[in-house]
């Protein structure tokens, strides 16, 4: 297997505050990673690094032996941790927008992510509800034929039936050839969609593994390992 | 290029304000405004004669009661005509904070496309948007009451012929590039400002601000200082646009190579000096702020 | 409908297990076709590697078998089901015995128990 992502001694600073701290990562093809861990323990700022919307302090990310740039922009997917589409647009120029930009955009897979996830595409964006739009935002992620997605809290602020539709899409969208990695602290919900888990904790990976193995070894589900991991902060 | 095709496509209509509709709306007064004076029935060619010739008060009694009604409505046409060229302004001023600031910068800096083409298509909207503004206001607007009047007409906004389309286009894009400056450095700044801002520190932060502003002071001078330095060394290069020595010189040039029909020549102008020196150095100043604003975008801006 | 695991056993063998039990209860028969990985890791919300990785094991213990270009079968073979079937009894009195135990029953108490329960349940 082929690593998609190599990420090797990365240090991210904002000035004095050190964030990320000599981390490494790994990633092939065709692995969904949970990275797991608290606020403020570096999740999000490593996904913008992936993204290319930080910079590194110093440092390699490789994603399919390229640093970020805005050629990798073209095959990673990245959702936010926060709505970033076009409020005052129609949900369908939003899709034009994405068709103009993305080479990778499917407009029919994500008319089929919306009906599924039963969001009507006639109106705006800002007349829709928190949960729909958390549902409209993963929709456009993922109907991308991207190499990598970056899911930063898919989760957060959604109701449990909007929880179930969006795991389901994630699964829907596996591809052998692309990878993922998804950051998330409601760990429990999660859990069975993840091969592998890395535990963050001050900008260094304090844990990390094949989730099955983990379990075996432990006799714990990822969830109760994550709360022993974190017991002390 | 496509790429940027497309970003100034989207940024089109994505805009919070449309110039184009308000640049209709302000023509539609401005017609309004000349119907009610034609439909006043006063005499036009004599009341011109006694404005030229500064007999206001001959002018006065000339006038019929709707004219002054409508003459008094004047300032509004100022208004709203002023609106319509601050508005790009605001336009682009809007589109740069949600590009750094706005939550929509995420997608915008996801986008698989170069730095340069988004600022690049900023801009260009920006200047359109602009141009549009100009052209509505002068051509339009003053055009229609000058093709209306079939000659030079005076009102209160001001004194109009219809003007040449050399004299207007020089007039225009020394005006654009005055405008491309001025945003160009906004952009700047907003970028400097923004890194400012994204600091932890809050001493950094309130420092960064106060910097940002007086950079953006310091570059509005130095630009300042370039254009009255030449204009003070180069005298002779500079042509006033309103002045009939630039009437005079351009209707021998015309006379010479253009040879095109007109009567009069001036016009609605913004009063600007015009020097082919001055014209080139912010050309290149622009340049120069383009480069330094696409590597901040592409190497130090963080969203 | 996501299915409800167990976290802190490995997701793949409670997909054998739930497999198995499928076999013995005769949802799944001699010869019927199993889901995709795909379907099945949509079905039960799970990772397909996950679901692979059990499927592997299953085809490793003979229950299944690949034929290529047309899927995953399960075996006509009635011997590995009558010894699932077996294994999975066992497993259940194992466990019921320990239980019985930890209450401190006597082997002789929790038959005389077991007796008594049946009885009971045919009256009903």
């Amino acid at each position: 297997m082929s690593s998609l992502l190599r990420i090797s001694h990365l240090n991210k600073s904002f000035y004095k505050n050190e964030v990320l701290a000599d981390f490494n990562m790994d990633l092939p093809e065709g692995k969904i990673l949970g990275l797991l861990g608290p606020n403020g323990s570096g999740k999000t700022t490593l996904l913008k690094l992936i993204a290319g919307l930080l910079k590194p302090t110093s440092g390699e990310i490789y994603i399919d032996d390229c640093q970020p740039s805005y050629i990798t922009k073209g095959y990673v997917s990245f959702l936010p941790d926060c709505d970033f589409l076009f409020e005052d647009c129609k949900i369908d120029r939003m899709a034009d927008y994405y068709a103009d930009f993305f080479a990778d955009f499917d407009r029919r897979k994500f008319y089929e992510f919306m009906r599924f996830m039963d969001v009507e595409s006639h109106q705006k964006i800002k007349a829709l509800s928190k949960g729909n739009k958390e549902k409209l935002n993963l929709s456009f992620v993922l109907s991308r034929k991207a190499r990598l997605y970056l899911l930063d809290e898919p989760l957060g602020g959604v109701d449990p039936v909007a929880r179930d539709k969006i795991i389901n899409a994630i699964i829907k969208n596996y591809m052998e050839k692309s990878a993922m990695i998804i950051s998330t602290h409601l760990v429990d919900y999660i859990e069975p969609v993840l091969d592998e888990v890395a535990f963050l904790h001050h900008g260094t990976i304090a844990l990390a593994g094949n989730a099955e193995d983990l379990r075996a070894e432990r006799g714990k589900s990822i969830d109760e390992i994550y709360r022993e991991v974190y017991r002390n902060d | 290029m496509t790429k940027l095709i497309k970003l100034m496509k989207h940024e089109l209509g994505l805009r919070k304000i449309s110039v184009f509709k308000l640049g209709i709306a302000a023509v539609i007064v401005n017609v309004l405004f000349i119907i009610g004076i034609l439909a006043s029935g006063m005499d036009i060619a004599e009341i011109i004669r006694l404005s030229v010739a500064d007999e206001h008060e001959a002018m006065g009694a000339l006038l019929p009661p709707l004219a002054i009604a409508l003459l008094a409505f004047s300032p509004v046409l100022f208004v709203i005509d002023g609106l319509l060229l601050l508005m790009p302004l605001l336009n682009a001023i809007l589109a740069f904070r949600r590009d750094v600031f706005g939550k929509e910068r995420y997608l915008i800096f996801s986008l698989p496309v170069k730095g340069a083409q988004i600022i690049g298509a900023r801009m260009a909207v920006a200047c359109l948007d602009y141009g549009a503004a100009l052209l509505l206001f002068g051509v339009l607007t003053v055009g229609i009451v000058a093709a209306f009047l079939g000659g030079s007409f005076v009102s209160a906004v001001g004194s109009f012929t219809i003007s040449n389309l050399p004299l207007l286009l020089l007039n225009l894009a020394s005006a654009l590039l005055e405008f491309a400056l001025f945003i160009m450095v906004m952009y700047f700044i907003i970028i400097i400002i923004s890194k400012a801002v994204r600091n932890v520190q809050k001493g950094r932060r309130v420092l960064g601000i106060v910097l940002g502003v007086m950079l953006f002071n310091v570059v509005l001078n130095i630009k300042g200082a370039i254009t009255q330095g030449i204009q003070r060394l180069m005298p002779a290069f500079q042509i006033n646009v309103n002045t009939s020595a630039f009437q005079a010189f351009f209707a021998d040039f015309n006379d010479r190579y253009l040879q095109l029909p007109y009567t009069a020549q001036c016009g609605f102008s913004l009063d600007l000096p015009f020097n082919p020196l001055i014209f080139t150095t912010e050309i290149i100043l622009l340049a120069v702020l383009f480069k330094i604003v696409v590597h901040f975008a592409d190497k130090r801006l963080e969203v | 409908m996501a299915y409800a695991f167990d976290e802190r056993v490995p997701i793949y063998l409670q997909i054998i297990d739930e497999i198995k039990r499928q076999l013995v209860t005769n949802k799944l028969k001699g010869g019927d076709k199993m889901p995709s990985v795909r379907e099945l890791s949509e079905g039960m919300e799970v990772n397909p590697n996950t679901v692979q990785r059990a499927y592997q094991e299953l085809e490793r213990l003979g229950i299944t078998y690949t034929q290529r270009g047309m899927g995953t079968f399960v075996t006509q073979d009635e011997g590995i089901i009558i010894s699932i079937k077996e294994e999975m009894a066992m497993d259940a009195v194992r466990q019921f015995a320990e239980s019985m135990q930890s209450l401190g029953m006597s082997p002789q108490d929790t038959i005389k128990c077991l007796e008594d329960y049946f009885e009971k349940g045919a009256a009903q």
